[in-house]
């Protein structure tokens, strides 16, 4: 396949690179925002699984309008991300109790305007399980969005169209009084992915923020019911303007109304994958080969050169 | 449709994530259901719905017979007794977690169960009187989301949790501690992703995790006592590396550690890291689950296909573990030259020719029976060993043109029938077509059928006679390497394959004895430039392996004589070489090939290489027969010594206990109307697989998988006997579906067209080939049998072509087009209309559009072309439609069910008379998914919708008024299903019963009693 063929395939992910951005889902946050208008006004705001960082390069865009940073932008993943100018990075797990304290931290007394989230699991094809640890991201989303979202202040994240989404539609109705699930154009029609539109925080008046006990997620009751009538379902809403590229259509590479087609590499390099000391492997022909457990990923390679290659001459010497 | 309606599930397929051995049975949870197959019968012997919508994850069994199951938030308790009648089956416990369950254990007492479930929380629960809330809650410290756990102790007190995280890490805590959160014991460091799952063995006092990062971990933890955790020392004793994508799950037996993945791999390792067997099942995806039986030595896998698979835990011959044959030293000494070529014969004795020209033969581990049949200069350091296919007679053939040949009996003895020479120069290949018939080449690709009297003519002596001559296209190497006699309708044909990978028809014409024919067709490189390995006659039908790593099957057109493929079947071997059957059953087959140095040996049935023996590659000489008591006998040279093994086909095989279906997403089904039980379904994997449903529906046979597309087939569309693939790589295809008088079906490939065109790709890329077919549709027609079908096909680059397939010149030809929708088309459907036909087409922008299919639109690319009438009825993509005709007084009303992206059911009438359309009446719902509605359907008065949200939902409309018509639709009723990625859905009646068919990942079907008589639209 010719390196164009990504470009091809996929309109927004060339525009991306055209534009500078870092992921094509820097499109979803401006199609939403343009629908929604969720960046008016805001001062501080948490961008949650934030790596590579093409949200945030959004955020910074357009709210540092004319260079100055007067705004506070707080970035978090798991993975390393490369620094941006005028976003605060931090790495961790947002899961995890102490990643969520420090960036509450962040925020002493001060709130956040917006929190968005566009974190998405490691997917394992089982879509059951997946939709759960995507639901389990967006109420550890959630769980730290209340300890820092000023009342009146909106939340956006990604969640899974699943089986089971309509318990986190009454777990989000608890706390915003308006709810709505959008889809951008830049979002495959063919993906289970949207966004929950979250606004005019307005926790219930009993509710006290904590950390200690995670947020769970509701269980299937009378007024949402596993099946039947009864079911929570928030509105939904397109966006993207109608003029805009739609996701699923092939488009040539000269697209009209633009600079003619170059190609160009991607913005920023992929972050190295889990299983690149496997790969390594592979290629070295080590794969099934005994490895020493504590050596980094440079020795193991190298021991297992060494011993293929010890393999290759055993074989030459015999007759 | 009045009253309640009752739903059964009748049939389900999907990922299997868990399956266990328990004593003589297997139990498997498929989607929320139990099956328990007995390993006697290797049958399903009973079905029980634990969940409804969610799956069953994990089942463990205690030693009062006590089978937990798990799944989601859910765990339910059940009794098992197994009478010789009936296995019952009794629920004594249930209970819902507020979080998912990632691990479940029994403690000793056989009454309590400790859970963890994924937000890091240690439960003990009692299931005694089902009791409604947990005993102990236990929080640790480190507050995380776990993607599995494992949990280990006799006792709560002594209970040690093993956690794998999201970052890496396998935390380990006691939940029996003091008051408050648990501190945390160990962390265990050095897998690079997340922990997909944990085992712990307490006889080896080993921890064995699997991850993201591919690799397995093993990790040894020193215990002075079994209950003194707290001085407790772990270290990674082990890191396996062997799988080439994530690791899913791992069991620990005394010595070996097994690990599935979701590179469709078995992995089989020592405790030391060293990998000993991998069992490949390519085409079953994802491996899930794993367990070991010590009592079978069985391992049992539960895979992404579905399917439920038994394989003896058997490791890969070592040369050193064959027998070698030696000669006795008498022979030994006097043959020093190096044995050249090896066969079997069914009497189970080797024969084999060395360079010298020595002709030996004996039984394999036995010396005393080897002797010198004779010793013939003529055929030293060139000679062609064959032998006929029924392993009695066998021949040599010299570089002068000699023939012997030599028949063996059933004890040792070889005799010398008859010699002949039968070419003046070379003989470059001799190969046997039947008991009596051989087939010889020559200098310059001339080849003759030679036939051999019979014993009987015995005054005459024994005689060959030339019956055929013919003669290879040029070649650089002209000669075959396998041939067979094909007879179709009383007309005898001979095909053959040779070194160029192609394979040649002729016929056999007794009156043309003395011409040399040419092919009457060819199929140029069939099996690629390396060479047609084998061509057999098994059961009807014409098997071909070739080294390009395929098998093929093939027919032989009397009419047009012509060969033709109907299938291809890519085997995870780099040569076929090739096919051996079981004595006349047809059952299975098995594929002989070579990987690397390692011959392989593919069973059909259980499609998985069932025996890998090292023997040092395939340009050795080798040979390889199934003997009738069901054994596999190999023989091979290596470096000059000859080896032999026999091995036991039950051993090597055991059944596969549930079929799957496709490994991948599937994304499209189709029926045919004259044989609704036969349903096509067409994948993400690029395959079209053709089922067939039981009498009661509640098995899918999976008959035949095509598998030619290149990319992903998307949309399927039948018309009469024929049907049209299509999908990614701008790639479509057209196939005749055949029944024979067995009802056994076969799917042959008529033409195969890409857009930018299959056979050119330097022509200009007028037309991106990154380009999916998004849906295609025939042009319904009153003359099914008609040579031409109408096809109108949705593109991703938003336009609608017009096509029409040549089934005389097997031809696909784009006709026109429309860039009306210019956003990505999703859905075509077509209908007759009284006097017209109409096509409605969808796209991603939510807009709906109506055609008039008029004959020119598949004439000359001309005009452009508009439809008639179009609406935004969705927001964003509409993702299905269904149609129903209605009688009006004047023209017809249409009633259009849609189902969109935006969660919503549309239903609009529209008055269709003389060109002119109104929207009569219109309706929609947004409340009953929650996600895309991926299928409607409108049969009697229901409507049927599903969606990716896993429900379906059952309405009930009616239309009224007069001036003004008014839809109603009533919400009826709702179920869940348990698979997961719903794309697609059909409908059938069949007597009394309505058939609903979702796929998606895995594919389920539902039935209800519909007593309303239909007419068919
Ligand atoms: C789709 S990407 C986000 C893209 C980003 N918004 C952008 O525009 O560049 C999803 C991210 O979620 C992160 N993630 C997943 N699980 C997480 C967790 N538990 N804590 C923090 N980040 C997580 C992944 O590391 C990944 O970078």
């Amino acid at each position: 396949m010719g390196k164009t063929s990504k470009d091809k395939r996929d309109v927004y992910y060339r525009l991306a690179k055209e534009e500078g951005w870092r992921a094509r889902s820097a499109f979803k946050l401006m199609q939403i925002d343009d629908e929604f208008k969720l960046l008016e006004g805001v001062k501080n705001v948490v961008d949650l699984c934030a790596a590579p960082g093409s949200w945030s390069q959004v955020l910074a865009k357009r709210l540092h309008k004319d260079g100055t940073e007067n705004a506070k932008i707080v970035a978090v993943d798991l993975q390393a991300m490369a620094p941006l100018k005028g976003v605060i990075q931090l790495q961790g797990d947002i899961t995890q109790v102490s990643t969520a304290n420090a960036i509450i931290d962040h925020f002493k007394g001060e709130s956040a305007d917006l929190v968005v989230c566009d974190g998405a699991p490691d997917v394992t094809g089982l879509h059951e399980m997946d939709e759960y640890i995507q639901a389990q991201l967006l109420l550890a989303a959630l769980n730290i969005t209340t300890h820092i979202l000023k009342p009146g202040g909106s939340f956006l994240a990604k969640i899974f169209r699943g089986k089971d989404i309509t318990l986190l539609y009454s777990q989000l109705k608890l706390f915003f009084p308006k709810v709505t699930v959008t889809k951008p154009l830049s979002s495959r029609n063919s993906s289970i992915e949207s966004f929950v539109v979250c606004q005019d925080y307005s926790p219930p008046s009993d509710y006290v923020p904590n950390m200690s006990n995670p947020l769970l997620d509701h269980k299937y009751t009378d007024w949402n019911q596993l099946t039947g009538s009864n079911r929570i379902i928030v509105p939904f809403l397109a966006c993207g303007d109608l003029s805009a590229y739609d996701s699923d259509t092939n488009y040539p590479l000269e697209l009209e109304g633009r600079e003619p087609y170059l190609y160009r590499p991607p913005v920023q390099a992929p972050i190295s994958p889990p299983y690149e000391e496997s790969v390594h492997l592979k290629k070295s022909k080590g794969l099934g080969k005994c490895v020493e457990p504590n050596m980094s990923v440079e020795e193991t390679v190298k021991s297992v050169e060494e011993s293929v290659a010890t393999l290759h001459l055993n074989k030459d010497l015999k007759p | 449709m009045t009253g309640a309606i009752t739903v059964k599930n009748t049939f389900i397929s999907t990922d299997v994530v868990c399956a266990k051995f328990f004593g003589s049975f297997v139990l498997a949870g498929v989607g929320g259901i139990l099956k328990i197959f007995s390993l006697t019968s290797n049958k399903c012997v009973k079905e029980i719905e634990i969940f409804k919508g969610h799956k069953i994850y994990g089942i463990q069994q205690n030693k009062e017979n006590h089978i937990l199951i798990y799944g989601s938030k859910s765990v339910r308790i059940f009794d098992f007794s197994d009478s010789s009648e009936d296995i019952l089956f009794t629920c004594i416990a249930s209970i819902t977690l507020e979080d998912w369950i990632v691990a479940a254990h029994w403690l000793s007492d056989g009454d309590q169960i400790a859970l963890v479930t994924a937000h890091n929380i240690a439960w003990l629960w009692s299931c005694r009187n089902n009791i409604s809330s947990p005993l102990k809650r236990a929080v640790c410290s480190e507050k995380c989301i776990l993607y599995s756990a494992t949990v280990c102790g006799d006792d709560w007190s002594n209970c040690v949790v093993f956690a794998g995280t999201v970052f890496r890490e396998v935390v380990v805590w006691l939940p029996a501690g003091s008051e408050g959160d648990q501190p945390v014991l160990h962390r265990l460091e050095g897998h690079n992703g997340v922990i997909f799952s944990l085992t712990w063995d307490w006889q080896t006092r080993s921890l064995c995790s699997t991850s993201d990062d591919r690799s397995v971990r093993l990790w040894n933890i020193s215990l002075l006592d079994k209950r003194d955790w707290k001085s407790s020392k772990v270290i990674c004793s082990h890191v396996f590396y062997g799988h080439s994508a994530r690791v899913w799950k791992s069991i620990i037996l005394e010595d070996l550690v097994v690990s599935v993945g979701e590179d469709c791999q078995i992995c089989v390792w020592s405790l030391k890291g060293k990998l000993l067997q991998t069992f490949e099942r390519s085409t079953s995806g994802c491996q899930w689950s794993i367990d070991y039986s010590s009592k079978f030595n069985l391992l049992v896998t539960g895979a992404g296909d579905g399917s439920i698979q038994l394989i003896p835990l058997t490791l890969p011959l070592k040369t050193q573990a064959v027998l070698s044959v030696s000669y006795p030293d008498c022979i030994a000494q006097s043959t020093l030259a190096p044995t050249r070529k090896i066969i079997l014969l069914s009497s189970g004795c080797i024969v084999a020719i060395s360079d010298d020209g020595s002709l030996l033969s004996g039984y394999p581990g036995i010396p005393s029976t080897w002797t010198v049949v004779c010793r013939d200069e003529r055929f030293a350091n060139y000679c062609l060993l064959s032998v006929g296919s029924t392993r009695t007679s066998f021949s040599l053939a010299s570089l002068n043109g000699f023939v012997a040949l030599y028949e063996g009996d059933s004890s040792n003895s070889i005799s010398k029938v008859f010699e002949q020479k039968v070419e003046d120069g070379k003989i470059w290949s001799l190969l046997w077509l039947s008991k009596n018939e051989i087939l010889v080449c020559g200098d310059e690709g001339r080849l003759m059928i030679w036939q051999l009297s019979q014993r009987e003519d015995v005054s005459s002596g024994r005689k060959l006679t030339c019956i055929g001559k013919f003669r290879l296209p040029r070649a650089r190497e002209r000669w075959p390497t396998c041939a067979t006699l094909v007879t179709n309708n009383n007309e005898k044909f001979l095909l053959c394959g040779d070194r160029c990978g192609s394979v040649h028809l002729f016929t056999l014409n007794q009156s043309l004895v003395e011409e040399q024919a040419v092919p009457n067709h060819s199929l140029s490189k069939l099996h690629g430039k390396l060479g047609v390995t084998s061509i057999q006659n098994i059961k009807n039908q014409v098997i071909s392996t070739g080294r390009d790593g395929t098998v093929r099957t093939l027919r032989v057109n009397q009419k047009s004589l012509q060969v033709s493929v109907i299938s291809t079947d890519k085997m995870p071997m780099d040569w076929v070489c090739t096919v051996l059957c079981p004595s006349r059953s047809m059952e299975y087959i098995l594929i002989v090939g070579f990987k690397e140095t390692n011959m392989v040996i593919w069973s059909t049935e259980e499609r998985r290489i069932v025996l890998q023996l090292d023997c040092g590659g395939g340009h050795r000489s080798w040979d390889c027969i199934m003997s009738d008591n069901r054994s596999l006998e190999i023989t091979f040279v290596r470096e000059k010594c000859m080896f032999y093994t026999s091995q036991d086909l039950e051993e090597l095989m055991k059944p596969t206990l549930l079929n799957g279906i496709s490994p991948r997403e599937l994304n499209c089904l189709s029926s045919f109307h004259s044989y609704p039980s036969a349903l096509l379904f067409g994948g993400e994997d690029g395959t079209i697989y053709v089922c067939k449903f039981s009498e009661d529906h509640s098995v899918l046979e999976k008959r035949i998988t095509l598998t030619s597309h290149i990319s992903s087939v998307r949309c399927l569309s039948t018309h009469g006997n024929f049907f049209f693939s299509a999908g990614g790589r701008a790639q479509l295809k057209a196939w005749r579906f055949e029944l024979d008088l067995e009802n056994e079906i076969t799917c042959v490939e008529e033409a195969s067209h890409m857009l930018k065109g299959e056979r050119n790709p330097r022509s200009p890329p007028s037309i991106d080939p990154e380009m999916r077919y998004m849906s295609i549709c025939s042009v319904p027609n009153e003359d099914d049998n008609s040579d031409v079908v109408q096809l109108v096909a949705g593109y991703s680059d938003g336009a609608l072509r017009w096509l029409t397939f040549d089934s005389t010149s097997k031809t696909i030809q784009v006709n026109g087009e429309s860039m009306f929708h210019g956003k990505c088309v999703l859905k075509l459907f077509a209908v007759q209309l009284p006097t017209d036909k109409v096509l409605i087409s969808t796209a991603t922008d939510g807009r709906v559009a109506l055609w008039y299919l008029v004959p020119e639109m598949f004439e000359a690319s001309n005009s452009v072309r508009e439809p008639f009438w179009s609406t935004r009825s969705h927001q964003s993509g509409v993702n299905s439609i269904h149609v129903r005709l209605l009688p009006a007084t004047e023209g017809t009303i249409l009633l259009l069910a849609s189902g969109g992206d935006d969660n919503s059911v549309v239903l609009t009438a529209l008055h269709i008379h003389s060109e002119r359309v109104s929207v009569v009446a219109e309706w929609s719902s947004s409340s009953a998914h929650a996600a895309q509605v991926t299928g409607v359907w409108l049969i009697g008065d229901l409507l049927i919708s599903t969606s990716i949200d896993q429900r379906l939902t059952f309405w009930q409309w009616s239309l009224s008024g007069h001036e003004s018509v008014l839809i109603k639709c009533q919400f009826l009723h709702q179920i869940v299903s348990s698979i997961p990625d719903i794309q697609d859905m059909k409908i059938w009646q069949e007597k009394s019963n309505l058939h609903i068919c979702l796929v998606g990942k895995g594919v389920q079907t539902f039935s209800l009693p519909f007593n309303e008589d239909l007419k068919p639209c």
